[in-house]
This record gives structure tokens, C-alpha cells and sequence, in this order.
């Protein structure tokens, strides 16, 4: 069993408030729930714009996956329009999963700088 | 465990397609705590076309089982639609196989994310159509591992990505792709839990290896899929099941 993810939230500001969660560790479904309660209960909040910040995790199995999805359908409750959420700097085979599972038309990928990451909202 | 275990093995088909020229195997193990694994071939319009399926579904345990008869009952009944009570089928017109692909997609995807979509439960599958006579396959690589075609000379290619996972986005589209098999082709589908199957010291089988298995192992589906099963088998000796292993193959007889 993978230990728990450590995860931290910050809130940005370059045009349109983004909330920014960073993630440190391996997702799978043993651990997932952190960051699925952090992230819904954010988005309960009010949170429009959301950027996970990937760059600490080194595996993230089909669990994490599941939970970008359902944090995404939250955001985007029927009609809504305007909510964006992005992934930031992902492994190489989580960014591959990304395209090959389709996410990339409903989630933004973006690497590098995080302030310019969050000028892109 | 032992109820997912029954569901799943429940919807693998009892038998498989027999077809004079042509030979179709499969192999199923359930991981210790079940995954989502299927796989499926079934006739459509007599033997006008062959359906054949691998999918994988996210998650383990009784929920991965309940979905994964979801995803291949819905597939099945959409694809094979036409064959009841002489309707004009809900997948297309008969005979289509890219509209019968196509559109089996759609529907299953569409009826998972509209229905279920508060699961966020996926599948990732490849699903092919067989024209036996021409030897075409029509197929859709739905965000799954991607098959192998295997000539006498070697591996020849891979069936690569046309769509995204089943079952998360409704209204997304499924790009139907094609090749024709030639004599002694082969084509060999398979999960992740052949790939990820790790031996006790934790290494994992890899593609690297399947590949090479693929490219000097038998010729023939039923000799091919048997040898993997073996191979992957023995690797995972003693280990935990951490995933199904699902393989299924189709090959084209070297004389024809």
C-alpha cells in the first residue's frame, strides 16, 4: 500500500483567481480519496479555476484518473461553462495516458513555470 | 471476491468462433483481487463478420466485474443488434462494419456517461470486425494497449489508438481504422496484465519481452496465445495477481 499524498493548496492570481493544488507522491486507489475530498471540497467552494500541480507524483494509476474525471464533472455541472481545470507537469507516462485515454480534450496540460501555467487560465 | 470472480467469468463467452481458414484463441486469469478484464468474439450475420473485443475496465473488485458485463453486454447487443428479430439493428446498416463499429461505441459510451457518469467508471477496449472471405479487420483502438500484427516474417505493426477510454465523455466520436490480414498474419490483443505482470522480486514481463515472444514464439493463434499464457504464467510464479491477464488472438492460415 502507497503512503498518504501529501498535498497543498495555494491560490494565484495573474488575470483570473486559480487555485492550485500540488501533490507529492504514487496516486492509486489507496490513497486517491486525499486528493479527491481536497479537490471536491475546493470546488464546493466555488473554485471556477483549478491547476493540479503533478510535478511531485511519480506514478498515478487508473484511480487518479477516476478522480481528475469526477473533479472535472463537478466543475462542470450541466450548461456550465467558463470552469477550467489543467494538470501541470506530469510524468512522461501519466502525460502518454493522458492522449491515449482522451483526457487532453477536456483537461489542459501544461508544463514548466508555474506562474506561467497560471497565466494561461 | 469469489461473486466478482463468478460475474466475470459469467459474460466471457462460452465458445469461441469457428471459422474454416481462420483461427481465433483466448486466455483469461483473474488477479487475486478481480479487475475489470474481458474479452469476446461472437459471430455477426451469420459468419458475414466476426466481433472481437478486449477491454479492460478501471478499478478492481465486484464494482470492475459489475461494469465489465455493463461494457460487453452493451457492445455485444449494440454490434449484434441487427441479428434480432430481423431488425435493421440499433449499430447501422448491416453489412457496415465501419457504422456497425462506430456506432456500437457511441452507444455504449454515451449510455455509460449518461447513466453512470457519476462513477467516472472507463474501459479502455479494442474492438475489430473480421470480413473473413476478404480478410479485412475494421477496428477501433477505444484508448486500449495496442495489438500487435504479427507477419511470418516478424511483428509488423501495432493497431494504434482511434478514440479515447469508453464510458467518460459523452458526444466524444470513435475513428474507425483498417487492414487486411494476409495469409499467416496474425493478430495478437491483449491488457496490461500481461505487460505488468511482476514475479515475485517485482520485474515486470514487459512489452518488450510479449514482443519478442510474439515475433519467435508459435505461429497460429491457438499456438501463440497457449505459448504467452505459459510464459506469462511462469514469470508470475508464486507472485501476487495483481491484474487479469486477458489475451486474444486471431491468425489467417499461412496456405490459403
Amino acid at each position: 500500500m502507497s503512503k498518504r499524498l501529501e498535498i497543498s493548496v495555494s491560490r494565484m492570481e495573474a488575470g483570473a483567481p486559480v487555485t492550485v493544488l500540488h501533490v507529492k507522491g504514487q496516486i492509486d486507489a489507496s490513497n486517491v480519496a486525499d486528493l479527491e475530498t481536497r479537490a471536491l471540497d475546493l470546488v464546493k467552494s466555488g473554485t471556477g479555476n483549478m491547476l493540479i500541480d503533478l510535478g511531485g507524483v511519480t506514478f498515478m494509476s487508473s484511480a487518479g484518473f477516476r478522480t481528475i474525471h469526477r473533479v472535472y464533472q463537478a466543475m462542470h455541472p450541466a450548461g456550465a461553462k467558463g470552469q477550467h481545470l489543467k494538470l501541470l507537469d506530469p510524468s512522461d507516462e501519466v502525460k502518454r495516458l493522458v492522449k491515449t485515454l482522451g483526457f487532453d480534450k477536456f483537461v489542459g496540460v501544461l508544463s514548466g513555470d508555474l506562474r506561467k501555467a497560471v497565466e494561461t487560465f | 471476491m469469489e461473486i466478482g470472480r463468478r460475474i466475470q467469468a459469467g459474460f466471457l463467452p462460452s465458445r469461441l468462433p469457428e471459422i474454416a481458414g481462420w483461427d481465433i484463441a483466448a486466455y483469461f486469469r483473474a488477479a487475486r483481487d478481480v479487475g475489470g478484464d474481458f474479452y469476446d468474439a461472437f459471430e455477426i450475420d451469420g459468419q458475414r463478420h466476426i466481433g472481437l473485443i478486449v477491454g479492460d475496465v478501471c478499478d478492481k473488485g465486484v464494482g470492475a466485474a459489475l461494469f465489465m458485463t455493463l461494457f460487453r453486454s452493451l457492445l455485444r447487443a449494440a454490434a449484434k443488434s441487427q441479428d434480432f428479430r430481423g431488425g435493421a439493428g440499433i449499430a447501422g446498416a448491416a453489412g457496415d462494419p465501419p457504422a456497425i463499429l462506430r456506432n456500437s461505441l457511441r452507444f455504449a459510451n454515451d449510455y455509460i456517461a449518461r447513466t453512470h457518469g457519476d462513477t467516472s467508471m472507463f474501459a479502455t477496449l479494442f474492438f475489430g470486425l473480421l470480413d473473413p472471405v476478404s480478410g479485412q479487420l475494421h477496428y477501433v483502438n477505444a484508448g486500449h494497449e495496442e495489438p500487435l500484427l504479427v507477419g511470418t516474417g516478424g511483428v509488423k505493426g501495432t493497431l494504434g489508438n482511434t478514440g479515447p477510454a469508453v464510458g467518460l465523455f459523452e458526444g466524444v466520436d470513435f475513428a474507425v481504422a483498417d487492414l487486411v490480414l494476409m495469409p499467416g498474419d496474425l493478430v495478437l490483443a491483449y491488457t496490461d496484465g500481461v505487460t505488468d505482470a511482476v514475479d515475485s522480486g517485482g520485474t515486470q514481463f514487459t512489452a518488450g519481452r510479449m514482443r519478442d515472444f510474439a515475433a519467435t514464439g508459435p505461429r497460429g493463434a491457438t499456438g501463440l496465445v497457449a505459448g504467452l499464457a505459459d510464459a506469462v504464467e511462469r514469470h508470475m510464479d508464486g507472485a501476487v495477481r495483481f491484474d487479469d491477464v486477458t489475451i486474444l488472438s486471431v491468425s489467417r492460415s499461412a496456405r490459403d
